[in-house]
């Protein structure tokens, strides 16, 4: 139990910065937390509803994201879009992402 | 009673939550747990399945966690750190000062002949006082630290290369048990002389028990045997706050015992520190089989304990010198 419980505890960690990354990626166009939540998971990235909606959050919080609602359906939906800084936070990312993924791969594979 | 659940469910998530946002969270949330639904059942979804999608959400405090990530911790990271040291610290200082304080507001008015009684609600009392001080200064660090953790000021120097501790050799490292349990002989002292001194003397057959000071002469001398103490405790404060043996250590400690032996002069060697009745009583107490005489100061006896105590200065002052000498050699 307590090793699942390590275990658990540094896959959270490994997985938490690349579920951002999956989630500015995943918004080239304008989702709502459901869809988004599909999108992700259609991608192989699931993404529990309840780490994913606090995130979009924090994201709208630190300008990475903007939000708008849409009241035309039977239940309001909040759709979230990169803004311009997201972009630019994506592409960073993205680019750091790569770097990370080279250096591990040669780490990874020297063992 | 189906959207009574969820309806609870999403209050007790937003009731944690700041008030401007609660509105907000409150119908994406609803359109969450609609859309979660719809994508579970077909039509009219069961209690059940409401239960099993509330439960895969989670407990209502831990999602209001997750939406308010900065306010994790009440004090976190280096402030955590700063904060345990300033605890460590500061809390043994407060209890024995608040201690020291309430027994001296006992002592000074302490009868001559205190019962049992009175001692013991003494020791209640000060006792009390200890604790309470410990829990008051512990909410005082608590509540500053929240305050400097909620507006994200974080206590750390910036030029710490240069105020980086030396490590102290295993020989002079203080631990804080020494200097807490030192503060508290202190007040022990205090209360001993001038709240019952009484206490200290023998028992002889005719006149029973015989107190070895003059009970009224000693308390006359309050001011020296309350700065003995606090002398005392000041040493222990800077050990507490050194947690090595320094330079700095030994020459407080040479300036303090020098004041203390000024003070252990002005009350131990004038000779009306000492009982009359115990003097008159001493052959009773150093009279061995035979008629000998083992214990033959008795009438300087003020200078005897005198002397006691100013071995053990000259004692403690040459040990603090070494170890600090030893420690930065």
């Amino acid at each position: 139990m307590e090793r699942d419980d390590v275990l658990g505890n540094l896959v959270s960690e490994l997985r938490r910065g690349t579920v951002v990354l999956g989630v500015l990626a995943s918004l080239g166009k304008p989702a709502y937390g459901y869809s988004l939540i599909e999108r992700l998971s259609g991608a192989g990235l699931s993404v529990e509803a309840n780490t994913l909606y606090p995130l979009l959050r924090r994201l709208e919080g630190q300008g990475l994201l903007t939000s708008s609602w849409d009241t035309t359906g039977a239940k309001p939906r909040k759709y979230y879009a990169l803004t311009d800084f997201g972009g630019e936070v994506l592409r960073e990312l993205t680019r750091q992402w790569y770097a990370t993924q080279h250096n591990l791969t040669n780490i990874l594979g020297g063992n | 009673m189906k959207t009574d659940l969820i309806t609870r469910y999403i209050y007790a998530v937003t009731r944690n939550l700041p008030p401007d946002s609660r509105a907000d969270v409150e119908t994406e949330l609803d359109g969450l747990i609609a859309e979660l639904l719809a994508g579970r059942c077909d039509g009219e979804p069961a209690v059940d399945d409401i239960r099993q999608v509330l439960t895969e959400l989670g407990h209502p405090d831990e999602l209001a966690a997750k939406y308010r990530p900065d306010d994790a911790a009440l004090i976190s990271g280096a402030n955590y750190v700063m904060y345990r040291r300033i605890l460590r610290l500061v809390l043994p200082v407060a209890a024995v000062a608040i201690a020291l304080a309430t027994g001296l507001s006992y002592a000074l008015d302490w009868p001559e002949t205190a019962s049992a009684p009175a001692v013991g609600m003494w020791i209640g009392q000060t006792l009390g006082a200890a604790v309470g001080g410990a829990i008051q200064a512990f909410a005082v660090i608590t509540i500053v630290f929240a305050i400097l953790e909620r507006r994200k000021v974080r206590v750390r120097g910036g030029d710490f290369l240069d105020n980086l501790p030396p490590v102290p050799k295993a020989t002079a490292r203080i631990k804080p048990r020494g200097p807490v349990i030192n503060m508290v002989w202190w007040i022990l002292l205090v209360v001993l002389f001038l709240g019952v001194p009484q206490v200290i003397g023998g028992w002889t057959p005719g006149a029973g028990w015989v107190p070895v000071f003059s009970v009224s002469h000693l308390r006359s001398l309050w001011l020296p045997v309350i700065l003995w103490a606090v002398l005392g405790i000041a040493k222990d404060v800077v050990q507490l706050v050194e947690e090595q043996y320094t330079p700095r250590l030994a020459i407080l400690t040479v300036v303090a015992n020098i004041l203390v032996a000024g003070c252990t002069a002005v009350v131990f060697l004038p000779p009306a520190i000492i009982n009359p009745d115990f003097v008159a009583h001493l052959d009773d107490f150093v009279t061995g089989a035979g008629g000998r005489v083992i214990w033959p100061w008795g009438e300087h006896l003020n200078l005897v304990v005198f002397g006691i105590i100013g071995i053990v200065l000259v004692i403690e002052t040459a040990a603090t010198i070494i170890r600090a000498i030893v420690n930065r050699a």
